[in-house]
């Protein structure tokens, strides 16, 4: 059971990840590489606050989800200036500086070595220290983040965004102010990045700079698209799919001394499979 | 493909995963007395450890149960990863329900040892941070402590005249111990040390050289991996820098087979670095069974089956589940296996006693450091 358990953290924590992206690439359009970094924010700031100074675990998540909000809003700037691969491969730096800072400052982070012994949240006395209880709490903010994501998918703001994505030329000519709508999704959604960090770090009880490399990012973009694009359904679904499908590999009985990599393998060829009849997702709305 | 089906392709891969959970539990080594939970690095960065290491796990299986013992191992792959390594964990403990866990790597041994440590069962570790002993009264040591290796080097090439000693290292977990230590050795022999620190990807040491050359370095203590080695032993000889060098890690990482043979002697002559004596039974034995096994494969081979040796030496003297049983005899047993050192200890941290080792005209001549 606590496996299972185990396994159905991961997915609440990734289908925030999940939506958090969709809201930027999948409604939005705009291919960001670098999500891992927010997540690496959020994790890193909770920690630290955590460990430090004995912070509440909610507090420390708002303050997390401020600081990622500054980080990402100046990059977000940057990035504005750049246009389709252009602005892939911008913030796909981004995530590399990021990580680089991760690693080498080290009187904060403690670099390589990682910060561990994070403590599990508390509230009003009561300590989320069983997995199952965990559960809960990443269930309640998952669904919580759904419905947000839904609330904004569904609004006059969100309507813009996919205007953005489908020609925003045209929603210029109308007087829109598309680098408003960019900067505000890409914050948003790199603060509920954040919060997925806080919860990894607090589960995990341990982080170091590796969790939030650029291969992070690129599984968080596989959780979007195999979920389908623009769909806050589908990034929830894509994030229980590639949670699952290692987990289920495991179980297959491969020769033990090539299991690693036979599952690896069977994983990858399942991936492009689905990517080969099924372009737009599980239950996207269009294809890259 | 509509929407019933996307849900049906979710629910079945559920419920596959149920049905495997289910049968699971029907699976042969569940009825074994002892099993130890293997989380090895097949994949991901440490990969280049995990294959010798399950071949020494394999051949320790091998002669427990020649011995008649009762040991069966699951091994699941931890991805050199904090968070994938917790996953084999818990299935590891709740699956395949293990009397005992390994894992190797710092990353992966942060996240499993408060897994272990909540299901109450011995965790043996290999990496350099020791601070789970103390987090964790079940869990023990293993891996050279990279502080006093670099100690050792540091205090060496001072009381031999270096003033200016560089720590070329990669910047993993073992850095900031080494540094540590030789920031020790500065203040003790009143000398100066620069640490040079890299990424893991880094093959081009020019300019790091160059600049070690301008600042004036006397003496180089390199903490890296083979592939690195090669890169920095061919460029120090081109770039005709040649200074004393003494490898804060040993042969298995930063000196082996394949730097002496792809670097010329000339530009290795005098290195002094170090290594953990193997048993001779043990060498032979794992060849006999992998007569294809390599040099490199020895040590975290032998790694493999000294971590199991010991773990079922404590489990076959106690109750199944006895945790403190099994932890106090782990304690006590100090016979010599494969990397002839004495066991664990009271401190429970595996101890090492390297010998040394200088290069000197393409030979590895063993050298009294004292």
């Amino acid at each position: 059971m606590e496996y299972l358990i185990h396994i159905g953290i991961l997915i609440c924590i990734y289908g925030i990840l999940g939506l958090s992206l969709n809201l930027i690439v999948g409604v939005t359009g705009l291919l960001s590489i670098t999500q891992a970094a927010f997540y690496g924010i959020g994790a890193y700031a909770t920690a630290i606050l955590l460990t430090t100074v004995g912070m509440n675990f909610f507090f420390a998540v708002l303050i997390g989800m401020a600081i990622t909000a500054v980080i990402s809003l100046g990059i977000g700037f940057v990035l504005s200036k750049f246009k389709d691969d252009y602005y892939a491969l911008g913030s796909f730096g981004f995530n590399i500086i990021v990580y680089s800072i991760f690693l080498n400052w080290q009187s904060l982070t403690r670099g390589p070595l990682g910060i561990p012994g994070i403590g599990r949240p508390s509230l009003f006395g009561f300590t989320f220290s069983e997995n199952i209880w965990f559960l809960v709490l990443s269930a309640v903010f998952l669904v919580a983040i759904y419905f947000f994501c839904e609330y904004l998918t569904n609004s006059s703001f969100g309507r813009v965004l996919k205007g953005i994505r489908e020609d925003e030329e045209a929603l210029r000519v109308f007087g829109y102010n598309t680098l408003f709508y960019k900067l505000a999704i890409f914050v948003i959604g790199a603060m509920l990045a954040s919060v997925a960090g806080a919860l990894f770090a607090s589960y995990i009880t341990f982080i170091d700079p590796s969790t939030f490399t650029l291969t992070e990012s690129i599984f968080l973009l596989a959780i979007v698209i195999l979920g389908g694009l623009a769909s806050n359904k589908g990034a929830v679904i894509g994030a229980a799919v590639l949670i699952l499908l290692p987990e289920i590999l495991r179980f297959v009985g491969f020769p033990s001394d090539i299991a690693a990599q036979m599952r690896q393998v069977t994983y990858g060829v399942i991936l492009i499979v689905l990517m080969l009849y099924r372009p737009q997702g599980l239950v996207g709305e269009y294809k890259l | 493909m509509n929407k019933k089906i996307t849900w049906t392709i979710v629910a079945a891969a559920v419920i596959i995963l149920l049905a495997f959970l289910m049968t699971t539990n029907n699976t042969p080594h569940r009825k074994t007395m002892h099993t130890i939970g293997v989380i090895s690095p097949l994949t991901g960065w440490g990969a280049y450890w995990g294959e010798g290491y399950n071949k020494g796990i394999a051949l320790a299986v091998d002669e427990i149960r020649a011995k008649g013992g009762n040991v069966d191992v699951v091994i699941e792959d931890g991805g050199t990863d904090a968070q994938k390594s917790a996953t084999a964990a818990q299935k590891l403990i709740n699956i395949d329900k293990v009397n005992a866990l390994t894992v190797e790597f710092a990353g992966p041994s942060s996240s499993v040892s408060p897994i272990a440590l909540k299901a109450g069962i011995p965790l043996v570790y290999d990496a350099v941070v020791k601070k789970f002993v103390n987090e964790n009264p079940n869990a023990f040591k293993f891996y050279f402590d990279v502080a006093k290796q670099c100690g050792i080097a540091g205090d060496y090439l001072a009381e031999h005249g270096s003033k200016n000693i560089a720590l070329v290292s990669i910047n993993l977990d073992f850095a900031p111990e080494c540094q540590t230590a030789l920031d020790a050795v500065a203040i003790r022999h009143g000398i100066k040390v620069t640490p040079y620190l890299f990424g893991e990807d880094m093959t081009d040491f020019k300019t790091t050289i160059s600049k070690m050359k301008t600042a004036g370095v006397d003496s180089i203590i390199p903490v890296f991996y083979e592939d690195h080695a090669v890169s920095f032993f061919k460029q120090k000889g081109d770039l005709r820098f040649n200074v004393p060098v003494f490898t804060g890690l040993g042969i298995p990482d930063v000196f082996t087979e394949k730097v002496r043979s792809s670097v010329a002697t000339s530009s290795l002559e005098g290195v002094i670095t170090f290594d953990q004596p193997l048993s001779t039974e043990f060498k032979s034995n794992i060849q006999k069974k992998y007569p294809a096994i390599t040099e490199k494969d020895f040590i975290p081979a032998a790694y493999g089956y000294d971590e199991i040796i010991y773990l079922y030496g404590g489990m076959s003297k106690c109750a199944q589940n006895d945790t403190s049983c099994i932890v106090s005899e782990m304690k006590k047993d100090a016979h010599k296996g494969a990397l002839q050192s004495a066991g664990f200890g009271d401190d429970r941290i595996f101890d090492m006693d390297p010998v040394y080792y200088r290069y000197s005209g393409g030979k590895l001549v063993e050298f009294p450091l004292k």
